[in-house]
Protein backbone atom coordinates (compact mmCIF):
# COMPACT_ATOMS: atom_id res chain seq x y z
CA UNK A 1 0.00 0.00 0.00
CA UNK A 2 1.59 3.30 -1.03
CA UNK A 3 1.12 6.68 0.63
CA UNK A 4 -1.79 7.75 -1.58
CA UNK A 5 -3.58 4.49 -0.85
CA UNK A 6 -2.93 4.95 2.85
CA UNK A 7 -4.39 8.45 2.87
CA UNK A 8 -7.40 7.23 0.94
CA UNK A 9 -7.93 4.30 3.30
CA UNK A 10 -7.61 6.53 6.35
CA UNK A 11 -10.15 8.99 4.98
CA UNK A 12 -12.38 6.10 4.03
CA UNK A 13 -12.02 4.61 7.50
CA UNK A 14 -13.65 7.63 9.09
CA UNK A 15 -16.64 7.39 6.77
CA UNK A 16 -16.99 3.64 7.11
CA UNK A 17 -16.62 3.72 10.87
CA UNK A 18 -19.07 6.57 11.17
CA UNK A 19 -21.65 4.84 9.04
CA UNK A 20 -21.33 1.31 10.40
CA UNK A 21 -21.08 2.28 14.05
CA UNK A 22 -23.68 5.00 14.02
CA UNK A 23 -26.49 2.76 12.87
CA UNK A 24 -26.37 0.28 15.79
CA UNK A 25 -25.54 3.05 18.27
CA UNK A 26 -28.53 5.06 17.06
CA UNK A 27 -30.76 2.03 17.30
CA UNK A 28 -29.56 0.94 20.73
CA UNK A 29 -30.05 4.39 22.23
CA UNK A 30 -33.42 4.97 20.58
CA UNK A 31 -34.79 1.57 21.55
CA UNK A 32 -33.46 1.81 25.11
CA UNK A 33 -35.17 5.19 25.55
CA UNK A 34 -38.46 3.84 24.22
CA UNK A 35 -38.25 0.87 26.59
CA UNK A 36 -37.34 3.10 29.52
CA UNK A 37 -40.37 5.29 28.80
CA UNK A 38 -42.59 2.19 28.77
CA UNK A 39 -44.42 0.57 25.86
CA UNK A 40 -47.09 -2.07 25.36
CA UNK A 41 -45.93 -5.62 26.26
CA UNK A 42 -46.05 -6.91 22.65
CA UNK A 43 -44.03 -3.98 21.39
CA UNK A 44 -41.66 -4.34 24.33
CA UNK A 45 -40.72 -7.90 23.34
CA UNK A 46 -40.06 -6.82 19.76
CA UNK A 47 -37.98 -3.81 20.77
CA UNK A 48 -35.90 -5.83 23.25
CA UNK A 49 -35.16 -8.31 20.47
CA UNK A 50 -34.02 -5.52 18.15
CA UNK A 51 -32.01 -3.89 20.94
CA UNK A 52 -30.12 -7.12 21.65
CA UNK A 53 -29.43 -7.71 17.96
CA UNK A 54 -27.89 -4.26 17.62
CA UNK A 55 -25.90 -4.64 20.85
CA UNK A 56 -24.46 -7.89 19.44
CA UNK A 57 -23.69 -6.14 16.17
CA UNK A 58 -21.74 -3.48 18.08
CA UNK A 59 -19.87 -6.20 19.91
CA UNK A 60 -18.91 -7.80 16.58
CA UNK A 61 -17.72 -4.46 15.22
CA UNK A 62 -15.52 -3.91 18.26
CA UNK A 63 -14.06 -7.41 17.87
CA UNK A 64 -13.31 -6.71 14.21
CA UNK A 65 -11.73 -3.36 14.98
CA UNK A 66 -9.53 -4.73 17.74
CA UNK A 67 -8.42 -7.67 15.66
CA UNK A 68 -7.79 -5.39 12.67
CA UNK A 69 -5.65 -3.16 14.85
CA UNK A 70 -3.65 -6.26 15.71
CA UNK A 71 -4.55 -5.90 19.36
CA UNK A 72 -3.33 -9.23 20.59
CA UNK A 73 -5.87 -9.44 23.40
CA UNK A 74 -8.62 -9.81 20.80
CA UNK A 75 -6.92 -12.72 19.06
CA UNK A 76 -7.90 -16.28 19.97
CA UNK A 77 -5.85 -17.75 22.79
CA UNK A 78 -5.43 -21.27 24.09
CA UNK A 79 -3.78 -24.31 22.63
CA UNK A 80 -4.00 -25.34 18.99
CA UNK A 81 -5.67 -28.63 18.15
CA UNK A 82 -6.91 -30.70 15.22
CA UNK A 83 -9.45 -28.90 13.04
CA UNK A 84 -11.07 -30.55 10.03
CA UNK A 85 -11.38 -27.93 7.29
CA UNK A 86 -14.32 -29.48 5.43
CA UNK A 87 -16.30 -29.88 8.67
CA UNK A 88 -15.80 -26.19 9.46
CA UNK A 89 -16.81 -25.18 5.94
CA UNK A 90 -20.02 -27.22 6.09
CA UNK A 91 -20.87 -25.87 9.55
CA UNK A 92 -20.48 -22.28 8.36
CA UNK A 93 -22.26 -22.76 5.02
CA UNK A 94 -24.75 -25.60 5.58
CA UNK A 95 -27.06 -24.91 2.63
CA UNK A 96 -26.62 -25.26 -1.13
CA UNK A 97 -24.37 -22.97 -3.16
CA UNK A 98 -21.03 -24.27 -1.93
CA UNK A 99 -18.87 -27.22 -3.00
CA UNK A 100 -15.96 -28.60 -0.99
CA UNK A 101 -13.17 -30.43 -2.80
CA UNK A 102 -10.63 -32.32 -0.69
CA UNK A 103 -10.23 -32.40 3.07
CA UNK A 104 -7.34 -32.04 5.49
CA UNK A 105 -6.84 -31.63 9.20
CA UNK A 106 -5.17 -28.47 10.51
CA UNK A 107 -3.36 -27.94 13.79
CA UNK A 108 -4.67 -24.52 14.84
CA UNK A 109 -7.21 -22.83 17.11
CA UNK A 110 -10.66 -23.63 15.68
CA UNK A 111 -11.98 -20.10 16.34
CA UNK A 112 -9.33 -18.68 14.01
CA UNK A 113 -10.37 -20.99 11.18
CA UNK A 114 -14.05 -20.17 11.65
CA UNK A 115 -13.33 -16.45 11.50
CA UNK A 116 -11.07 -16.78 8.46
CA UNK A 117 -13.64 -18.84 6.57
CA UNK A 118 -16.43 -16.54 7.80
CA UNK A 119 -14.65 -13.50 6.36
CA UNK A 120 -14.04 -15.23 3.03
CA UNK A 121 -17.70 -16.32 2.85
CA UNK A 122 -18.99 -12.85 3.82
CA UNK A 123 -16.89 -11.47 1.01
CA UNK A 124 -18.18 -14.06 -1.42
CA UNK A 125 -21.76 -13.14 -0.50
CA UNK A 126 -21.09 -9.40 -0.81
CA UNK A 127 -19.30 -9.56 -4.15
CA UNK A 128 -20.03 -12.82 -5.81
CA UNK A 129 -22.42 -15.33 -7.21
CA UNK A 130 -22.89 -19.02 -6.51
CA UNK A 131 -21.61 -21.65 -6.31
CA UNK A 132 -18.58 -20.97 -4.17
CA UNK A 133 -15.96 -23.72 -4.35
CA UNK A 134 -13.59 -24.47 -1.47
CA UNK A 135 -10.56 -26.56 -2.44
CA UNK A 136 -8.35 -28.02 0.29
CA UNK A 137 -4.94 -29.51 -0.46
CA UNK A 138 -1.83 -30.38 1.51
CA UNK A 139 1.76 -29.59 0.73
CA UNK A 140 4.11 -31.07 3.31
CA UNK A 141 3.44 -29.25 6.61
CA UNK A 142 0.98 -26.70 5.24
CA UNK A 143 -2.63 -27.02 4.16
CA UNK A 144 -3.74 -24.66 1.43
CA UNK A 145 -7.41 -23.68 1.28
CA UNK A 146 -8.73 -21.78 -1.73
CA UNK A 147 -12.16 -20.11 -1.58
CA UNK A 148 -13.17 -19.63 -5.20
CA UNK A 149 -15.92 -17.04 -5.48
CA UNK A 150 -17.18 -16.28 -9.00
CA UNK A 151 -18.46 -12.80 -9.68
CA UNK A 152 -17.95 -9.70 -11.73
CA UNK A 153 -14.45 -8.68 -12.76
CA UNK A 154 -13.04 -6.54 -9.96
CA UNK A 155 -11.11 -3.30 -10.31
CA UNK A 156 -7.39 -3.99 -9.71
CA UNK A 157 -7.39 -1.84 -6.55
CA UNK A 158 -10.18 -3.95 -5.03
CA UNK A 159 -7.93 -7.00 -5.38
CA UNK A 160 -4.74 -5.20 -4.36
CA UNK A 161 -6.22 -3.61 -1.23
CA UNK A 162 -8.73 -6.29 -0.23
CA UNK A 163 -6.74 -7.38 2.82
CA UNK A 164 -6.02 -3.82 3.97
CA UNK A 165 -8.18 -2.39 6.76
CA UNK A 166 -11.26 -0.36 5.86
CA UNK A 167 -11.05 -1.17 2.19
CA UNK A 168 -14.53 -1.79 0.86
CA UNK A 169 -15.05 -2.80 -2.73
CA UNK A 170 -17.37 -0.60 -4.75
CA UNK A 171 -20.14 -3.20 -4.68
CA UNK A 172 -19.79 -3.93 -0.97
CA UNK A 173 -20.15 -0.27 0.00
CA UNK A 174 -23.80 -0.22 -0.94
CA UNK A 175 -24.79 -3.88 -0.74
CA UNK A 176 -23.36 -5.25 2.49
CA UNK A 177 -22.88 -3.92 6.00
CA UNK A 178 -19.42 -4.09 7.53
CA UNK A 179 -16.30 -2.15 8.33
CA UNK A 180 -14.23 -3.47 5.47
CA UNK A 181 -11.88 -5.24 7.86
CA UNK A 182 -13.04 -8.85 7.41
CA UNK A 183 -10.16 -9.98 5.21
CA UNK A 184 -7.72 -7.89 7.22
CA UNK A 185 -8.80 -9.76 10.33
CA UNK A 186 -8.55 -13.03 8.42
CA UNK A 187 -5.00 -12.21 7.32
CA UNK A 188 -3.97 -11.34 10.88
CA UNK A 189 -5.56 -14.55 12.20
CA UNK A 190 -3.80 -16.64 9.56
CA UNK A 191 -0.48 -15.09 10.57
CA UNK A 192 -1.38 -15.58 14.26
CA UNK A 193 -1.75 -19.30 13.52
CA UNK A 194 1.60 -19.48 11.76
CA UNK A 195 0.24 -19.24 8.24
CA UNK A 196 -0.63 -16.61 5.66
CA UNK A 197 -3.61 -15.32 3.65
CA UNK A 198 -3.85 -13.41 0.42
CA UNK A 199 -6.29 -12.79 -2.41
CA UNK A 200 -5.96 -13.11 -6.17
CA UNK A 201 -8.11 -12.03 -9.07
CA UNK A 202 -10.17 -14.91 -10.39
CA UNK A 203 -9.37 -15.14 -14.13
CA UNK A 204 -13.03 -15.57 -15.12
CA UNK A 205 -14.21 -12.78 -12.78
CA UNK A 206 -14.59 -12.80 -9.01
CA UNK A 207 -12.11 -13.37 -6.23
CA UNK A 208 -9.88 -16.16 -4.95
CA UNK A 209 -9.14 -16.06 -1.23
CA UNK A 210 -6.21 -18.32 -0.38
CA UNK A 211 -4.78 -19.27 2.99
CA UNK A 212 -2.15 -21.68 4.21
CA UNK A 213 -2.19 -22.99 7.76
CA UNK A 214 -0.16 -25.61 9.63
CA UNK A 215 -1.25 -29.19 9.01
CA UNK A 216 -1.82 -31.69 11.80
CA UNK A 217 1.08 -34.13 11.68
CA UNK A 218 1.73 -37.54 13.17
CA UNK A 219 3.79 -35.84 15.88
CA UNK A 220 0.80 -33.90 17.28
CA UNK B 1 -51.09 15.61 -0.96
CA UNK B 2 -54.14 14.02 0.54
CA UNK B 3 -53.33 15.10 4.09
CA UNK B 4 -53.99 13.24 7.30
CA UNK B 5 -57.55 13.57 8.66
CA UNK B 6 -56.23 14.14 12.17
CA UNK B 7 -53.86 16.84 10.96
CA UNK B 8 -50.77 14.75 11.59
CA UNK B 9 -47.69 15.19 9.40
CA UNK B 10 -47.51 12.18 7.10
CA UNK B 11 -44.04 10.76 6.65
CA UNK B 12 -42.36 8.17 4.42
CA UNK B 13 -39.11 6.76 5.80
CA UNK B 14 -36.41 5.40 3.48
CA UNK B 15 -33.51 3.57 5.08
CA UNK B 16 -31.85 0.27 4.15
CA UNK B 17 -31.53 -0.71 7.82
CA UNK B 18 -34.76 -2.42 8.98
CA UNK B 19 -34.12 -1.61 12.65
CA UNK B 20 -33.69 2.09 11.88
CA UNK B 21 -36.94 2.11 9.88
CA UNK B 22 -38.80 0.42 12.70
CA UNK B 23 -37.27 2.66 15.38
CA UNK B 24 -38.31 5.80 13.50
CA UNK B 25 -41.77 4.39 12.84
CA UNK B 26 -42.33 3.77 16.56
CA UNK B 27 -40.71 7.06 17.65
CA UNK B 28 -42.70 9.18 15.18
CA UNK B 29 -45.87 7.31 16.11
CA UNK B 30 -45.42 7.92 19.83
CA UNK B 31 -44.51 11.57 19.30
CA UNK B 32 -48.13 12.38 18.48
CA UNK B 33 -47.55 14.94 15.72
CA UNK B 34 -46.60 12.54 12.92
CA UNK B 35 -47.88 9.42 11.27
CA UNK B 36 -45.56 7.16 9.28
CA UNK B 37 -47.45 6.10 6.16
CA UNK B 38 -44.72 4.18 4.36
CA UNK B 39 -41.37 2.46 4.86
CA UNK B 40 -38.87 1.98 2.03
CA UNK B 41 -35.60 0.03 1.93
CA UNK B 42 -34.04 2.00 -0.93
CA UNK B 43 -34.49 5.05 -3.10
CA UNK B 44 -36.53 3.32 -5.80
CA UNK B 45 -39.02 1.99 -3.27
CA UNK B 46 -39.21 5.42 -1.65
CA UNK B 47 -40.08 7.09 -4.97
CA UNK B 48 -42.73 4.50 -5.67
CA UNK B 49 -44.29 4.94 -2.21
CA UNK B 50 -44.19 8.72 -2.48
CA UNK B 51 -45.97 8.57 -5.84
CA UNK B 52 -48.71 6.40 -4.36
CA UNK B 53 -49.07 7.97 -0.90
CA UNK B 54 -48.12 11.64 -1.45
CA UNK B 55 -46.84 12.18 2.12
CA UNK B 56 -46.05 15.58 3.59
CA UNK B 57 -42.41 14.62 4.12
CA UNK B 58 -39.75 12.03 3.31
CA UNK B 59 -36.92 11.10 5.64
CA UNK B 60 -34.20 9.81 3.33
CA UNK B 61 -31.08 7.86 4.20
CA UNK B 62 -28.30 8.66 1.73
CA UNK B 63 -26.22 5.48 1.46
CA UNK B 64 -28.60 2.81 0.21
CA UNK B 65 -28.23 0.03 -2.35
CA UNK B 66 -29.63 0.48 -5.84
CA UNK B 67 -31.08 3.97 -6.14
CA UNK B 68 -29.29 5.82 -3.33
CA UNK B 69 -30.58 8.81 -1.40
CA UNK B 70 -28.76 11.37 -3.54
CA UNK B 71 -30.47 10.20 -6.74
CA UNK B 72 -33.82 9.70 -5.03
CA UNK B 73 -33.80 13.22 -3.58
CA UNK B 74 -33.01 14.70 -7.00
CA UNK B 75 -35.93 12.82 -8.57
CA UNK B 76 -38.20 13.63 -5.66
CA UNK B 77 -37.56 17.36 -5.90
CA UNK B 78 -38.17 17.30 -9.63
CA UNK B 79 -41.35 15.23 -9.56
CA UNK B 80 -42.83 16.23 -6.18
CA UNK B 81 -41.48 19.69 -5.29
CA UNK B 82 -44.25 20.19 -2.73
CA UNK B 83 -43.02 17.32 -0.53
CA UNK B 84 -40.56 18.15 2.26
CA UNK B 85 -37.31 16.17 2.34
CA UNK B 86 -34.83 15.61 5.15
CA UNK B 87 -31.54 13.76 4.59
CA UNK B 88 -30.90 11.36 7.49
CA UNK B 89 -27.39 9.97 7.47
CA UNK B 90 -24.74 8.29 9.59
CA UNK B 91 -21.94 10.51 8.35
CA UNK B 92 -22.01 13.88 6.63
CA UNK B 93 -18.71 14.98 5.15
CA UNK B 94 -18.11 18.05 3.03
CA UNK B 95 -19.53 16.42 -0.08
CA UNK B 96 -22.81 15.49 1.59
CA UNK B 97 -23.22 18.89 3.22
CA UNK B 98 -22.46 20.81 0.01
CA UNK B 99 -24.68 18.57 -2.09
CA UNK B 100 -27.64 18.87 0.28
CA UNK B 101 -27.15 22.61 0.83
CA UNK B 102 -27.28 23.09 -2.95
CA UNK B 103 -30.61 21.27 -2.92
CA UNK B 104 -31.86 23.16 0.13
CA UNK B 105 -32.25 19.88 2.01
CA UNK B 106 -31.52 19.79 5.72
CA UNK B 107 -29.09 17.10 6.88
CA UNK B 108 -29.70 15.37 10.22
CA UNK B 109 -27.14 12.96 11.65
CA UNK B 110 -28.57 9.66 12.84
CA UNK B 111 -29.18 9.61 16.57
CA UNK B 112 -31.37 7.74 19.02
CA UNK B 113 -32.93 11.11 19.89
CA UNK B 114 -35.89 11.84 17.59
CA UNK B 115 -36.08 15.55 18.41
CA UNK B 116 -33.55 16.95 15.88
CA UNK B 117 -35.15 14.88 13.12
CA UNK B 118 -38.70 15.80 14.17
CA UNK B 119 -37.78 19.49 14.16
CA UNK B 120 -36.17 19.19 10.73
CA UNK B 121 -39.24 17.42 9.32
CA UNK B 122 -41.49 20.17 10.68
CA UNK B 123 -39.28 22.83 9.13
CA UNK B 124 -39.27 20.95 5.82
CA UNK B 125 -43.08 20.97 5.69
CA UNK B 126 -43.45 24.45 7.21
CA UNK B 127 -45.42 23.25 10.25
Amino acid sequence: MDETDREWVERRAINVLGHELRTPVTTVRGLAELLAAGVEPDLQAELVDRLLRNARRLEGLVDDLLAAAEVTTALPVGPAGPVDVADQVRALWPGPGLDVVGDEVLWVRDLSVRRILGAAFDNARAYGSLPVTVTVSRDDHQVRTVVDSPGPRLPPEDVRLAVEPFWRGERAVTTAPGLGVGLTVARILAEHEGGRLWVEERPEGGLLTLFELPAATAGH
Amino acid sequence: MTGDPAGLITVVIADDEPDVRRLLEVQFGLDGRFTVVGLAADGAEALSLVGALRPDAVVMDLLMPGVNGFSAIATLQESFPEIGVVAYTGVAGDYVRAEMAARNVEVVLKSGDLRPLAQAVRRAVGR
